[in-house]
């Protein structure tokens, strides 16, 4: 892992909801940190708990320890000054924000926090005051939304504005029934004033698609010892490796040590059960896990984290670092 | 009965659907269990299984499926969703998607009524809950209106407790039983069917005396920190309680990885929320 760090000026976690890939990604940057390379961690907006456990407000961005900086991804503000950057004139721009399409895309447009932390991470990652940004991805439905957003963004962009023909007054009159006369021009307001953005847009998700498949970039992958996640997490793989992405490690979090057997007599009833089922659960776990990481690319780094380290202090980040290999 | 399990990534929603639905096969009811978005753990959780079908709503192709039925299009439909404008529109459109979504979960259940009972994974974080709040949020963003209709057709489902039950199920530990509590709020707020809070993998509570005096170096730090999240569970679900007046339904946590088998085995101690 020190070395796959030590390669990269770009790390992105990816992985299902509730795996705990905003630990990973902050254990990973401190982990650089500690290896004198200028780290950044870019966390997303839910992802509070990080913010909390470093005691400092990410929304500003802070240096949370020696070489190590944080910052939270607030996804309204990022599209508000990528409107500003973007947008030809005030005008334009003013027009752009005060519209209710706007207002819905720069919050919860499917793919729309995914592709500000991709332009955010551009920005960081061109800025040139960090040797190593890692990318805390949002949570969402599908994992892969990450990677597929620069395309989403592009085609709604692609639209045509010229819609004078025959046919496109007849689907206008359609979906005027279905949506109504004034959200339609809502629609069509949005639509036009976005279309000024293009070519700064283009520019952006072009150059974003070049560092998420350059070789600068790694992909970790971050799972969790349980059938269900261990399933989405081999769909996961599968996808990234079909969309070229760099897949260089899998982190595979909160796992629990195979227990030896011992011996019950006079322990607690409460207690006994407990250990019982600790037992039993590492072993179901092992069952799952051996084989699935058996079965993954040679070439891939791999590591376990233990249960118990979720981030409550800079402390834990850095037993999380250790078990990464860092 | 529909039944809408909702919940934070990785807290075992998919499980607790999967055995509402068995539970609610076995008693003879006929079952559909829907999964917003690709295929996943419900599908997976209830595979082999011949008296539930499981079918999947995606948002995208929904909408074109949707309109074209609600406004009768015909032979005009597959020029109409092919044409740039509309695609403009279904990308654009604010909750477009989630309220179809909604929309045709209702088509399953109510229009129909091949189901007695049907069973939503809402799928992964957040989402759930955006789902949710769409119908309300689109009928205030589409004024008027056939969309401004269905929305308010969705809503009035969504809201109606003999109908429909909105389940959160919640992991015991302090965090996330806190967040439960908000999307409990949030859906108090939007007035909708709210079912019951389901607390996964929960063990049973400790005796309130007990510490751990075990010198065995391995399994002294595995029951101290056993007893511990035990304590904080305990203190998560009284703050749960507390603040929302609503008791929770413990779902015990089993040692078992096969999904299949888990929702079997926790099908029988959901039976009567089924």
């Amino acid at each position: 892992m020190k070395e796959l760090l030590a390669r990269h000026r770009l790390v992105i976690c990816v992985g299902t909801g509730g795996v705990g890939k905003t630990t990973i990604s902050a254990a990973l940057a401190l982990g650089a940190a500690r290896a004198h390379r200028r780290a950044m961690v870019l966390t997303i907006d839910p992802a509070r708990a990080l913010g909390r456990a470093l005691g400092v407000d990410l929304a500003v961005g802070a240096e949370v320890a020696p070489d190590l900086h944080a910052a939270m991804l607030d996804q309204k503000r990022a599209w508000d000054s990528f409107v500003a950057r973007h947008a030809p004139s005030d005008a334009i721009a003013r027009k752009l924000l005060g519209n209710p399409f706007y207002q819905r895309l720069s919050t919860a447009f499917g793919g729309s926090s995914e592709y500000m932390a991709i332009e955010e991470m551009c920005t960081l990652v061109e800025s040139g005051a960090h040797d190593l940004v890692v990318l805390d991805t949002p949570p969402s439905v599908h994992a892969i939304d990450f990677l597929r957003a620069p395309e989403r963004i592009d085609r709604l962009l692609d639209q045509p504005r010229d819609f004078t023909g025959t046919l496109a007054r007849f689907v206008a009159r359609q979906l005027e029934r279905a949506a109504g006369s004034s959200t339609l021009h809502d629609i069509g307001t949005f639509l036009g004033a976005m279309t000024t953005l293009v070519d700064g847009v283009r520019e952006r998700t072009r150059r974003a698609r070049g560092f998420l498949r350059g070789g600068e970039a790694a992909f970790v992958l971050v799972t969790g010892p349980r059938a269900s996640i261990l399933d989405d997490t081999r769909e996961l793989a599968v996808e990234l490796a079909a969309r070229a992405a760099p897949l260089a490690a899998v982190v595979v979090n909160r796992t629990h040590p195979r227990l030896p057997a011992r011996s019950m007599a006079g322990l607690e009833p409460w207690l006994a059960a407990r250990w019982n089922d600790a037992v039993t659960e590492a072993e179901a776990e092992a069952a799952i896990l051996d084989p699935f990481l058996d079965a993954l690319p040679p070439s891939l780094v791999r590591a376990r984290v233990p249960d118990g380290h979720d981030i409550c202090s800079l402390g834990a980040l850095e037993e999380v670092a250790m078990h990464l290999g860092l | 009965m529909l039944h809408y399990v909702t919940g934070k990534g990785g807290v075992g929603k998919s499980t607790i659907a999967a055995a509402l639905a068995i539970a609610a096969a076995t008693r003879g009811d006929r079952v559909l269990g829907i999964e917003l978005g690709p295929r996943g753990g419900l599908s997976r959780a209830l595979a082999g299984r011949t008296d539930v079908r499981v079918i999947q709503i995606d948002g995208a192709t929904a909408v074109g499926e949707y309109l074209t039925r609600r406004m009768h299009l015909g032979r005009f439909a597959r020029p109409i969703v092919e044409h740039p404008l509309y695609t403009a529109f279904v990308e654009a459109a604010p909750g477009l998607r989630e309220l179809v979504a909604i929309g045709k979960v209702r088509d399953e259940y109510i229009l129909q009524r091949r189901w007695d009972t049907v069973v939503v994974d809402a799928g992964a974080s957040g989402h759930a809950l955006e789902h949710l709040r769409m119908p309300a949020t689109a009928e205030r963003t589409f004024r008027s209106g056939l969309v401004h209709r269905e929305a308010a057709r969705n809503a009035d489902l969504l809201r109606d407790p003999s109908r429909c039950a909105i389940h959160v199920v919640a992991m015991p530990e302090e965090m996330p039983l806190a967040e439960a509590a908000q999307t409990i709020e949030v859906l108090r707020g939007l007035e909708l069917a709210i079912g019951r809070v389901l607390v996964n993998r929960c063990v049973p509570p400790p005796p309130s005396e007990l510490e751990v005096r075990v010198d065995d170096p391995v399994m002294a730090p595995v029951l101290v920190r056993s007893l511990e999240r035990a304590r904080a569970q305990e203190r998560g679900i009284a703050a749960f309680q507390e603040r929302l007046g609503l008791p929770v339904v413990r779902v015990r946590r089993l040692p078992i990885m096969d999904l299949a088998r888990h929702a079997g085995e926790l099908a029988w101690s959901l039976a009567e929320l089924a």
